[in-house]
C-alpha cells in the first residue's frame, strides 16, 4: 500500500538508480542534444538502437552547479528546451528527465506536452520508483526487485501496480474520484482496521474517508508515461525451423486488484477494485529466438530430475515497458486497462539477472507492421475468397434460375406446340405475331371501333397493292389502308405482311373502311404468310435455343 | 253572254265547291289532329311521339302525318324518324268503331349505331362489350343507320272475332321481310289491353307498387290470348344487298381472301348447317329440317327470295294455359314437326 511505504525509502531507491545510470551507461548510450555554456548545462538524450528521437525521450541534464536544480530553474529551462527538442524530434510526446550535478545526483522529472509549445514539468517526487506494496494476482508479478545494473541499461520506469493504476484512473476521471463512495473505498484500502473499528459510526467513517482521500491526493501526482510490467510466464517448445521457442505470454488474462480484505470491501460498482490488463497489440512478442545449439544448452540447464521424472522448467519473466493507452470501468468493480508495449525483455529468473530475449520498440513496431500487413493480406485474401464465393454463388443461382426458366419455357413450348397442331392458320398467324386468339377480321374490328368510338388494336394479314409508308393500299383485305410506324421501313408492293396495329374506321355510304397504323410488322417470305404452317419453326423462333424439339411432344 | 254566264257559273261552282272542299278537308284535318293528340295523350306517348303536320285526303280517304319522330330517353334516346306516315283504308263498323286500317311509313330511319351506343351508356364496360359483341358485324358491314319502309295493314271482321295483319319491312341495301298472319277468336278488348299494357311498360319505369296492376292486366291478357287461333301465316325474305356484304365479310375471314362465289357458298353452307341444327333443336325431323335448310341454302346462293307459306285448314291455337299461372305455346307451335304437319308449312328458296 502506498501509505505504508515511506517516501524516504523511495527517494533513496530512485537516487541510487539515477546515480548508476548517469555514471555507467551514458558514455555509450547517451547523445548530447543541447549545451548551454552560460548555464553550465549539458543535455543528453538516451539512444535506443542508435536513435534518440522517440515518442518518449529520456533526457539527462548534467549541470556544472548543483544550484541549477534549485527552485524553478528546471521548469524555466524546460520552456527553452522543449521547442528545441520538438524541432529536432517532432515525434516526441513525453520526456523523462534526470538531473545530475557534476558529482551528485539530484532529481528526476517527467514532462509531457499536449501541443508543440506547452511543456509541464511534474513534481520530481512522483517519478520516484515506488516499491510495489500490493500483492499481485497469480498471473502477474510486480517487479519487486530492481533489475541488476548489467541487465538494465537505464533507470526503468515505475513498476505497474494497482496503486499506479488507481492514480492513473483518478487522473483520467477526476469527477469520479470526488464521490463519497470513492473516498470510502480508499479508506477501506488504506486503513482497513480503523474502518472496521469505526463500525457504523458515520462520523468516524467520514473522517477516515476524508483522511484517506487526503493521503491519496497527496500521493497522486502526474503518473509517468511508462511503467515496467513484469509477468511470470512460460515459453513453449522449440521450433527447429524457426530456431525459436514458442512464446505467447500475453494471451492470458492479467489483473491488479486492491488486495483489501473482504471484511473491508466497500460496496459500489463505480470504484475500480480490479484492473484487467491487456496489450493493445502483442504481435512482436510471439517467440524467443535462440540458435539451436544455444537452445539445446539452455533447455538442458533447465532440466531437472525429480524422482523418476524429468521436468523442464519453462518459467521465464517477461518484463515490459508499457504505456497506458486506455482505461475505463467495465462492470461491477472492474476496470479494463489497455497498454502499448514500448519494449520488453525476457529473463530466466525473477532477479532479472539473465536476459534471454529483448524486443525493442522498433522490433515491436516492425512486428506490428508485419502483422498488420499480414492481416491486411489475409483480409484481402479472404475478401477475394469471399467475393469469389459470392460470385460463384450468384453464378450458381443464376444458372439455377436460368435452368428453371428454361424448363418453364420448354413446358410452355410443349403446350404451345400442342395448341398449334390443332390450330387453324388464323391462330398460327396470330401466334407468329406473338399474339393470342385469331387474326382480326376488319369487319368486326370496324364494327367494334364504331361502337366504342375509338380505334381498336388487332393483328392483320395484308397483301400490299401499293408501296410506301402512308396510305398503302392492299389487295387483301380489300377495304383497309396501312401506315407504317414512324421511322419504319417502307412497305413493298405485292408483298405479304403480318401486322399489328391500331385500326381506325372511316364511314362511307357503302362499306366502312379503315386505316391501320402499324406498330409491329413481320415481312413474310411466302404468299399469305404460309410459313406460319411450319409450327416447329414458329415455336423455335419464339423460344430461341432452349433445347426444345417437337419430339418432346410427339414422342 | 250565255257562254260567259256558264263560265261564271262554272267558276262560281268551282270556287264554292273548292272552298267547301277545303273547308271540309280542313275540318277533317283538325279532327284528325285532335284524334291523334287524344290518342297519344291517352296512351301516355305524348312526350315521346311528335309530328309536324296532318293532311287529310277526302277523296282517297287517307291521312298523312308528316315528319313523325319517336324518341324515348331510356329506350330510344335518338330519334326514330318517319318522313311520312300515311294512314288509309280506314274501315269502321256500324257503331263507327275502327276495324281496319293500312299504315305506310316512308323513309323510316333508325339510327342503329347511335341507339346501341346511347342505350348502353349506363351499363358496365363488361356488359356493354358483351352487348356490342352481337352487333359488331352488322355495324362493321355498314348498317349504322337502317333506312326503309314499313307497311302495316290490319283488319278485323265486323264481329270483331277474326283479324288479319300484314307487315312488311324493307331495309335499303339489305333486303325486305314480309309477314302475313290471320288470327281468329280475337276479342275486341284484347288488342286494347295489349296496347295498354305495352304502353304502360314502355312509358313508365317499372315499380313494385304497380306490380299487382301489371299482373292483373297480364292475367287478363293471357286469358284472352289462349283463345287466339292462327289461320294463316306467310313470310317472304328478299335480298337487296345483305348477301353481297356478307360475301365481303366471309372473304375477310379466310386467309388470303376468297372469290365471291366461294364466299357465297360458304355462307350458304353455314346457313344450311345452322338452320338445320336450329330446326332439329326445335323438334323438326332431319327430313323436314333438311328440306327447309335446302331452301335457305338455295336462297343464299341465288340471292332472290325465300318464301314461307302455310295452308291451314283448321285454325290452330297459339297458346295454352293462361290465367295467372302463365302462358305456354300450344302443342302445335311448340313442336316443329307438328307445326309443319298441321299447317302444311312450306319454305321455298330460289
Amino acid at each position: 500500500m502506498i501509505p505504508s511505504r515511506s517516501l524516504h525509502y523511495r527517494l533513496m531507491t530512485a537516487t541510487l538508480l539515477l546515480a548508476f545510470t548517469t555514471t555507467s551507461a551514458y558514455p555509450a548510450e547517451w547523445k548530447r542534444v543541447a549545451y548551454s555554456k552560460s548555464q553550465g548545462l549539458e543535455v543528453l538524450a538516451e539512444t535506443r538502437n542508435g536513435e534518440w528521437c522517440q515518442t518518449d525521450v529520456t533526457v539527462k541534464l548534467v549541470a556544472e552547479q548543483k544550484a541549477f536544480f534549485d527552485a524553478d530553474t528546471p521548469q524555466k529551462f524546460l520552456h527553452k528546451l522543449g521547442p528545441v527538442l520538438l524541432r529536432e524530434c517532432p515525434t516526441v510526446q513525453s520526456l523523462t528527465l534526470a538531473g545530475t550535478a557534476k558529482d551528485d545526483v539530484t532529481f528526476s522529472y517527467s514532462a509531457r506536452t499536449t501541443d508543440a509549445s506547452s511543456w509541464a514539468l511534474s513534481d520530481a517526487k512522483t517519478e520516484i520508483i515506488a516499491k510495489e506494496t500490493t500483492s499481485p494476482e497469480p498471473e502477474a508479478t510486480n517487479a519487486t526487485n530492481t533489475p541488476p545494473p548489467q541487465s538494465v541499461p537505464k533507470a526503468p520506469p515505475i513498476s505497474l501496480s494497482y496503486n499506479q493504476l488507481l492514480f492513473n484512473y483518478a487522473n483520467r476521471y477526476e469527477s469520479a474520484i470526488a464521490t463519497d463512495s470513492f473516498k470510502a473505498n480508499l479508506a477501506s484500502i488504506y486503513d482497513c482496521k480503523s474502518v472496521l473499528k469505526a463500525g457504523r459510526n458515520e462520523f468516524q467513517l467520514r473522517e477516515l474517508a476524508d483522511k484517506a482521500f487526503k493521503t491519496f491526493e497527496e500521493e497522486r501526482k502526474d503518473p509517468p508515461s511508462q511503467y515496467t510490467y513484469t509477468i511470470k510466464t512460460q515459453f513453449g517448445e522449440y521450433d527447429h525451423n524457426a530456431q525459436a521457442f514458442a512464446f505467447s505470454p500475453l494471451t492470458g488474462s492479467f489483473r491488479f486488484s486492491s488486495g483489501r480484505s473482504i471484511w473491508c470491501f466497500s460496496s459500489g460498482s463505480d470504484f475500480p477494485d480490479k484492473f484487467h490488463t491487456s496489450p493493445t497489440r502483442a504481435d512482436g512478442i510471439s517467440r524467443i529466438d535462440m540458435p539451436t545449439a544455444e537452445a539445446k544448452k539452455f533447455l538442458a540447464s533447465r532440466t531437472k530430475q525429480r524422482w523418476s521424472r524429468t521436468e523442464v522448467d519453462r518459467t521465464v519473466y517477461l518484463q515490459m515497458t508499457v504505456q497506458i493507452k486506455d482505461m475505463q470501468m467495465s462492470g461491477y468493480g472492474n476496470a479494463r486497462m489497455a497498454y502499448e508495449i514500448i519494449e520488453a525483455r525476457v529473463f530466466t529468473d525473477n532477479k532479472f539477472t539473465k536476459q534471454i530475449a529483448y524486443y525493442s520498440q522498433e522490433e515491436l513496431a516492425e512486428a506490428i507492421r508485419v502483422a498488420d500487413e499480414t492481416a491486411a493480406k489475409e483480409a484481402e485474401r479472404l475478401r477475394l475468397q469471399r467475393e469469389h464465393a459470392e460470385r460463384e454463388s450468384v453464378r450458381q443461382r443464376e444458372l439455377a434460375v436460368k435452368e428453371y426458366e428454361r424448363q418453364q419455357a420448354l413446358r410452355k413450348a410443349d403446350s404451345e406446340y400442342r395448341f398449334l397442331l390443332k390450330a387453324d392458320i388464323s391462330r398460327r398467324l396470330a401466334y407468329m405475331m406473338g399474339k393470342q386468339n385469331r387474326l382480326t377480321t376488319p369487319t368486326n374490328s370496324i364494327g367494334w371501333s364504331l361502337m366504342w368510338e375509338k380505334p381498336s388494336k388487332g393483328t392483320l394479314l395484308i397483301h400490299t397493292k401499293t408501296e410506301g409508308t402512308e396510305n398503302v393500299e392492299t389487295h387483301w383485305p380489300k377495304r383497309i389502308s396501312v401506315n407504317t410506324a414512324e421511322g419504319g421501313n417502307a412497305l413493298e408492293k405485292d408483298k405479304w405482311y403480318l401486322i399489328y396495329g391500331s385500326l381506325t374506321p372511316k364511314l362511307y355510304a357503302d362499306l366502312p373502311t379503315a386505316s391501320v397504323d402499324i406498330e409491329t410488322l413481320i415481312s413474310c417470305e411466302m404468299p399469305a404468310c404460309e410459313e406460319a404452317n411450319d409450327i416447329t419453326e414458329l415455336v423455335l423462333k419464339k423460344h430461341g435455343d432452349i433445347g426444345w424439339g417437337p419430339e418432346r411432344v410427339t414422342n | 253572254m250565255k257562254s260567259k254566264a256558264i263560265l261564271f257559273l262554272l267558276l262560281g261552282t268551282v270556287v264554292i265547291g273548292g272552298g267547301g272542299y277545303t273547308y271540309i278537308a280542313k275540318k277533317h284535318e283538325d279532327d284528325a289532329r285532335r284524334d291523334i293528340d287524344i290518342a297519344l295523350a291517352k296512351s301516355g306517348l305524348t312526350p315521346y311521339v311528335t309530328y309536324k303536320d296532318v293532311s287529310v285526303s277526302l277523296l282517297s280517304q287517307s291521312a298523312d302525318v308528316s315528319d313523325v319522330r319517336i324518341s324515348h330517353p331510356r329506350v330510344a334516346p335518338h330519334d326514330i324518324a318517319i318522313s311520312n306516315l300515311t294512314i288509309d283504308n280506314l274501315e269502321y263498323d256500324d257503331r263507327d268503331k275502327l276495324i281496319g286500317f293500312s299504315a305506310t311509313m316512308d323513309e323510316v330511319k333508325i339510327p342503329l349505331l347511335k341507339l346501341l351506343q346511347t342505350s348502353t351508356r349506363e351499363k358496365s364496360e363488361r356488359d356493354r362489350a358483351r352487348f356490342f359483341q352481337n352487333f359488331k358485324t352488322i355495324i362493321g358491314l355498314g348498317y349504322t343507320d337502317l333506312d326503309g319502309t314499313i307497311e302495316i295493314s290490319a283488319r278485323m271482321d265486323d264481329a270483331l272475332q277474326d283479324g288479319k295483319i300484314d307487315i312488311s319491312f324493307d331495309v335499303a341495301d339489305a333486303g325486305s321481310v314480309g309477314l302475313g298472319m290471320s288470327l281468329t277468336q280475337l276479342r275486341s278488348h284484347f288488342l286494347l289491353r295489349l296496347s295498354e299494357l305495352g304502353t304502360s311498360l314502355a312509358t313508365q319505369d317499372f315499380t313494385f307498387d304497380r306490380l299487382g296492376e301489371y299482373l292483373q292486366a297480364a292475367a287478363a291478357l293471357m286469358d284472352d290470348a289462349k283463345r287466339l287461333q292462327l289461320e294463316r301465316i306467310e313470310a317472304t325474305v328478299r335480298d337487296a344487298g345483305l348477301l353481297q356484304r356478307l360475301d365481303h365479310y366471309e372473304s375477310e375471314t379466310v386467309i388470303g381472301g376468297l372469290a365471291q362465289t366461294e364466299a357465297r357458298e360458304r355462307i350458304a353452307s353455314d346457313a344450311h348447317l345452322a338452320t338445320s341444327q336450329k330446326l332439329q333443336d326445335l323438334g323438326a325431323s332431319r327430313i323436314n329440317a333438311g328440306k327447309i335448310s335446302d331452301a335457305v341454302e338455295a336462297f343464299v346462293l341465288s340471292g332472290n327470295a325465300l318464301t314461307m307459306k302455310t295452308d291451314i285448314r283448321t285454325p290452330i291455337p297459339l297458346f295454352r294455359s293462361g290465367g295467372f299461372i302463365g302462358i305456354l305455346p300450344s302443342r302445335e307451335i311448340e313442336n316443329m314437326d307438328v307445326f309443319i304437319a298441321t299447317t302444311a308449312f312450306v319454305v321455298e328458296g330460289n
